[in-house]
C-alpha cells in the first residue's frame, strides 16, 4: 500500500468549506491516527560469520501498516511506501564463542550503503550475550530500504538469539513527518 | 490537557451535505486535539536506590518517583516503577539507567544491563552497561529503546541487572529516566 502523505489545503477567503477539502482533512486525521508503522521480527536463530556483515532477516511482522516488508523475500528489508523521516529503532542479541579482543556491533543501515546508528561493543568474555540498541531518525523515499546490520570478527561463528520475545531481534519504526 | 478518549474516528462527508459544523464538531476536534496530546510521559528518579548485587543477578525493577504524565498511566507513589497503558497501540519507549559503583578491586566481571521489559520481568531491549575497576562513585550510563504493542493494562518497566555487588543509581542527570509516547493505533 502507497499512501501519500497527508496535505491540508488553505482555502481562499470567503470560499466554502468544500467536500474535497473536508475530506482531506479527515484523511489528514486519520492518517495521523495511523501512521505507517511496522515491527518486524525474529524467529530463527541465524549465523553471524566472523568478520563479515550479516543483515537480520526478520521472518515476522508483528505490525507493517503498509507492506513494507516481505517475510519471504528479502525479508531483512523494510521498503518505504510513504516518503517522510521515520524514527527507527532495533535490537539485537549474539551469542558464541567470545574470546578476548576485536569488537562487535549492531547498526541501522539503509539501501545497504549508509549507516545512520550504530552500537560498538568491545568484546567481552564475560559478556556472553552482548545485546544492542540504537536508534536514528532518518528522512526516507520511496523505494528505500532499511535493514539492520550485524557485525562481529570473533574468529568463529556467533549466532543470533532469538528463540522466546525476551531475546528476539527486532527492528521498528514509525512515519514521523514530511 | 489529557488525550480524549475513546479515540477519535473522523468522518468524511459528502458534496452539499447539510449539517456540516456538527459533523465537523463531533469528528474533526477530537482528533485533532488527540494528536495534538498523545499519550506521553517522562518519568525518572529522584530517590537514589540500591540495586542489590549478588551472583544470582537479580533482576531488579527501577523505581520512577518523578514524572510528567497526561494520561494517568503512572502513579509516583504506587507500584511506581509501572507505565501502565492507557490506550491500547504502537507505543515508543526509551529507557535510561546510571549507575554508580562502591570501589572495585579483584578480576570480578563487572558489568551490568538495562531491560525495557513488560507485565513483568520479560525483557523486549537490553543494553549492557561495563565498568572497569576504579574508585568509589565511577559509574556509566546507558540507552536502550523499544517499539512496544500494547494492550490496555499492559505495562512497561525499566529493570536494572545488578551482577558484582551491590549499585547505586545516580538521581543527578545520569538518573534513571524512562520516556513514553503513543505512536499509532
Amino acid at each position: 500500500m502507497n499512501r501519500l502523505a497527508p496535505n491540508v489545503p488553505q482555502l481562499g477567503t470567503g470560499a466554502p468549506i468544500t467536500a474535497a477539502a473536508w475530506n482531506r482533512f479527515v484523511y489528514a486525521a486519520g492518517f495521523h491516527l495511523r501512521a505507517p508503522s511496522a515491527l518486524l521480527a525474529q524467529t530463527v536463530m541465524q549465523a553471524v560469520a566472523s568478520s563479515t556483515t550479516t543483515r537480520i532477516a526478520f521472518d515476522q511482522a508483528l505490525r507493517d501498516t503498509e507492506g513494507g516488508h516481505d517475510p519471504g523475500t528479502n525479508s531483512s528489508r523494510y521498503t518505504v511506501k510513504t516518503a517522510g523521516t521515520y524514527l527507527v529503532s532495533t535490537y539485537a542479541m549474539m551469542q558464541g564463542s567470545s574470546p578476548a579482543g576485536g569488537e562487535e556491533s549492531v547498526a541501522i543501515i539503509v539501501n545497504e550503503a549508509v549507516i545512520w546508528a550504530i552500537h560498538i561493543l568491545p568484546r567481552d568474555p564475560g559478556i556472553t550475550n552482548p545485546m544492542f540498541s540504537c536508534t536514528a531518525e532518518i528522512p526516507l523515499q520511496v523505494g528505500d530500504y532499511i535493514e539492520t546490520q550485524l557485525w562481529q570478527d570473533s574468529g568463529t561463528a556467533q549466532t543470533t538469539l532469538s528463540t522466546s520475545p525476551s531475546n528476539a531481534c527486532w527492528m521498528g519504526l514509525h512515519w514521523v513527518g514530511t | 490537557m489529557p488525550p480524549l478518549y475513546p479515540l477519535p474516528v473522523p468522518a468524511g462527508v459528502n458534496v452539499a451535505q447539510l449539517g456540516a459544523s456538527a459533523g465537523w464538531n463531533a469528528t474533526m476536534p477530537p482528533a485533532i486535539n488527540f494528536l495534538l496530546h498523545r499519550p506521553y510521559a517522562y518519568l525518572w528518579q529522584s530517590v537514589a536506590q540500591v540495586l542489590p548485587g549478588n551472583s544470582n543477578k537479580p533482576l531488579t525493577a527501577i523505581s520512577l518517583d518523578s514524572g510528567v504524565d497526561n494520561d494517568g498511566a503512572h502513579s509516583t507513589t504506587v507500584n511506581n516503577s509501572h507505565y501502565v497503558c492507557q490506550l491500547p497501540g504502537l507505543y515508543h519507549v526509551v529507557g535510561q539507567l546510571g549507575l554508580q559503583t562502591p570501589a572495585i578491586s579483584g578480576s570480578s566481571e563487572r558489568f551490568s544491563q538495562l531491560n525495557i521489559t513488560v507485565n513483568g520481568n520479560t525483557p523486549y531491549a537490553s543494553a549492557p552497561l561495563r565498568f572497569d575497576a576504579g574508585p568509589a562513585n565511577a559509574g556509566g550510563t546507558v540507552q536502550a529503546a523499544a517499539y512496544l504493542q500494547l494492550k490496555l493494562g499492559d505495562y512497561i518497566e525499566l529493570y536494572g541487572l545488578p551482577y558484582f555487588n551491590p549499585i547505586t543509581t545516580f538521581t543527578d542527570y545520569r538518573r534513571p529516566s524512562m520516556f513514553v509516547h503513543w505512536v499509532s493505533t
